[in-house]
Formats: C-alpha cells, structure tokens, sequence
C-alpha cells in the first residue's frame, strides 16, 4: 500500500489542519498555550523553575488554603477577645468567579516531554517515509548560499532565535500560532515582524550571495 | 503528574514533530523558498494554520482564560532578531528538534545557539530589564 501522506511532502491545507490542531488541541486539552521558546526559557533555568512548582504545589488546593487562612484568623480574633462576626466568618467564602478558568501551568517535565516528541516526531516521519539517515553535511540549499561560513550562520542564526524570541515572549508556536490564532495585538505584531524580517534577509542573501 | 498531562504533552509533540517535517519546515531550502516567495506552499500552510487556529481558539477560549499579549515595542524589535536568525539558519525553536530527529547533525550547532541565545537575553533582562513583559 502506497500512503502518499507518509511518503512526500504535504499540500498546504494538510499542513494547516495539522498545525491548527496541535495548537488547538493542546489548548482545549491543558488549558494552556503551546510556545515551544517559552519551553526553552524554563529548561535553560531549570533549578529555580522547579524550586517555584515546589512552592506553587503547596498553594494548588485552593479550598484548603481559603479554611486554613479562615481557621487561623478566627483562632486569632479569640486571643485578641474580638467578637467575632458570625454570618462572616461561620462558613467558608468560596473566591470562585464564575466563567473561563486559569488552568495551572504545565509542569516542566510534561513540557520536557514534549520536546522529546517533538524530536522523535522529526525521526518518525524519515523513518517512515524510506529510512533514516544520518547527515553529517551541511544541507545543500543552505551550504549553496553560505558556502563554508554555514556552520557559523546555523550557530550565529541559532543565537538570534533564542534572544529574539524571548525578547518578543514566544516564536512561531507561541506568537505565531496561540497568539495570532487569539489576534493578540503583541503577537501579531511579533508574527509581523519576525516573518519580515525573515523575508528581507532570505531577499538580500538570495540577491548577494546566490 | 497526572499521566493525562504526560500523555497530551507526548501525543502533541508527536504530531507536531511529524507534521512540521513532512509540511518541510526542517528543510533549509523550503524555508528559504517560503521567505523569498519562490514556492507558496509554506506562506499558505502557515497562513492557513493561523486562521484555522482563529476559528479554533473562538471556541476553547469560552472555557479556559489564557494570558493577553499587548503590542510593545520588545514584542516588535524580538520579533525582528527571531526572523533574522530564521532566515540565517532555517530553524525555530521547534523546528530545530525536527531536524536533529530528521538526522541533520548540523542542527545540533543551532540548537547549541539558541540554547545559548536564551540564556543571553536572560542575562540581559536581569542586567537591563529589557523584554516583552509577561503575566502569569
């Protein structure tokens, strides 16, 4: 059997369907935002990332932490000799607002996880599509352009995404693909910039160097 | 950690992975096709995966509250830097993972930088407080 979807590239409406229903879904499922930069900012400070859900975890029980406060004020106001006021503080009052809620964050090693998949995803698709290969080249199109300064484009380029995607708070995942799909003003405008100035580069570079 | 968490996080990182690689996206001449507009196929794919995401997010945001993003001048001036250094390398922080998976070692140099790149800008919003501000 010949599965053309596992074998080539993809038509432009597959693509889109695919990536709306990972950003999507991943939203509708979590109820947080998918930005893959966002992970890369928690994993490079990883040690005060997971000291703050160490902290977060003990406050996650919302009920709880509303009775203690009202046992420890009550408790308080009786050393004190106030009397205290029976229809405030008899039963405990719920915070709760009604509507959308804030979902808590996704910890750090569900976010590890993803990055992991995401990789094994890459492998996946070549290793089903006629075998995986390792290329130890540079690849072609970017080494016809770059010639023997390729490495030094992927290392400087790598550098400018990792700084300018966390000045901007998020990357195509991020900005371009939760923020847009909400039309965030700040990552349309991040999504504006960052596919400009991809495309007068890649104009330049194809003018001058190709 | 609830296996549910673990679970979505897994199935779509797996999804995304094996779709941005047969979409192209790993590949450095479709990127550098896309930017200088020899093939569309990559404009419409992610043009169309934002509008799709726009009709999307109309429904999911009716149960969950996500955070807002306003325009500010960082939102612009990182956005241009990301876009220079996509169009240097052909990788975005996801893609990169892609590639590694696809077997390209050399993304393994980009990886290093922006690994490196998020560890800068780091350093530079502690010193000078620059960067998009985000809520929680």
């Amino acid at each position: 059997m010949n599965l053309e979807v596992l074998n080539g590239r993809w038509p432009f409406w597959l693509g889109a369907v695919a990536l709306a229903v990972t950003a999507v879904g991943y939203a509708a499922t979590l109820g947080r935002l998918l930005g893959v930069s966002g992970i890369y900012e928690r994993l490079v400070h990883a040690r005060a990332e997971l000291a703050t859900e160490r902290e977060e975890r003990a406050f996650l029980d919302r009920v709880a932490l509303e009775e203690a406060l009202r046992r420890e004020t009550l408790a308080e106001m009786e050393k004190q000799g106030v009397q205290v006021p029976p229809e405030e503080m008899a039963a405990p009052v719920s915070t709760a607002v009604a509507g959308p809620a804030i979902a808590p964050r996704v910890p750090l090693w569900g976010q590890l996880v993803f990055l992991v998949m995401m990789f094994v995803g890459g492998a996946l698709a070549k290793a089903l599509a006629g075998g995986l290969t390792f290329q130890s080249q540079p690849d072609p199109a970017h080494a016809h352009l770059f010639g023997r300064a390729a490495p030094l484009a992927l290392l400087f380029g790598g550098v400018l995404v990792g700084f300018g995607t966390r000045m901007a708070g998020g990357c195509t995942s991020g900005h371009g693909l939760s923020g847009c799909g909400r039309l965030q003003p700040g990552s349309l405008l991040a999504t504006a910039c960052f596919f400009g100035s991809g495309v007068a580069l890649s104009m330049v570079l194809a003018r001058v160097l190709a | 950690m609830s296996a549910r968490v673990i679970g979505a996080n897994a199935v779509f990182g797996l999804l995304l992975g094996f779709s941005l690689s047969h979409i192209g996206f790993g590949d450095f001449g479709e990127v550098h096709r896309m930017f200088t507009f020899a093939d569309l196929r990559l404009v419409l794919t992610f043009g169309g995966a934002v509008a799709l995401c726009a009709a999307g997010f109309a429904l999911v945001t009716r149960r969950w509250r996500f955070v807002p993003r306003p325009a500010q001048a960082a939102s612009a001036v990182g956005g241009v830097v990301f876009g220079l250094g996509w169009a240097l390398s052909g990788a975005c922080p996801g893609i990169v993972l892609v590639q590694l998976g696809e077997g390209r070692l050399m993304a393994g140099l980009t990886l290093g930088g922006i690994i490196s790149g998020t560890w800068l800008f780091g350093l530079a919003q502690r010193r000078f407080g620059i960067g998009a501000v985000e809520s929680c």
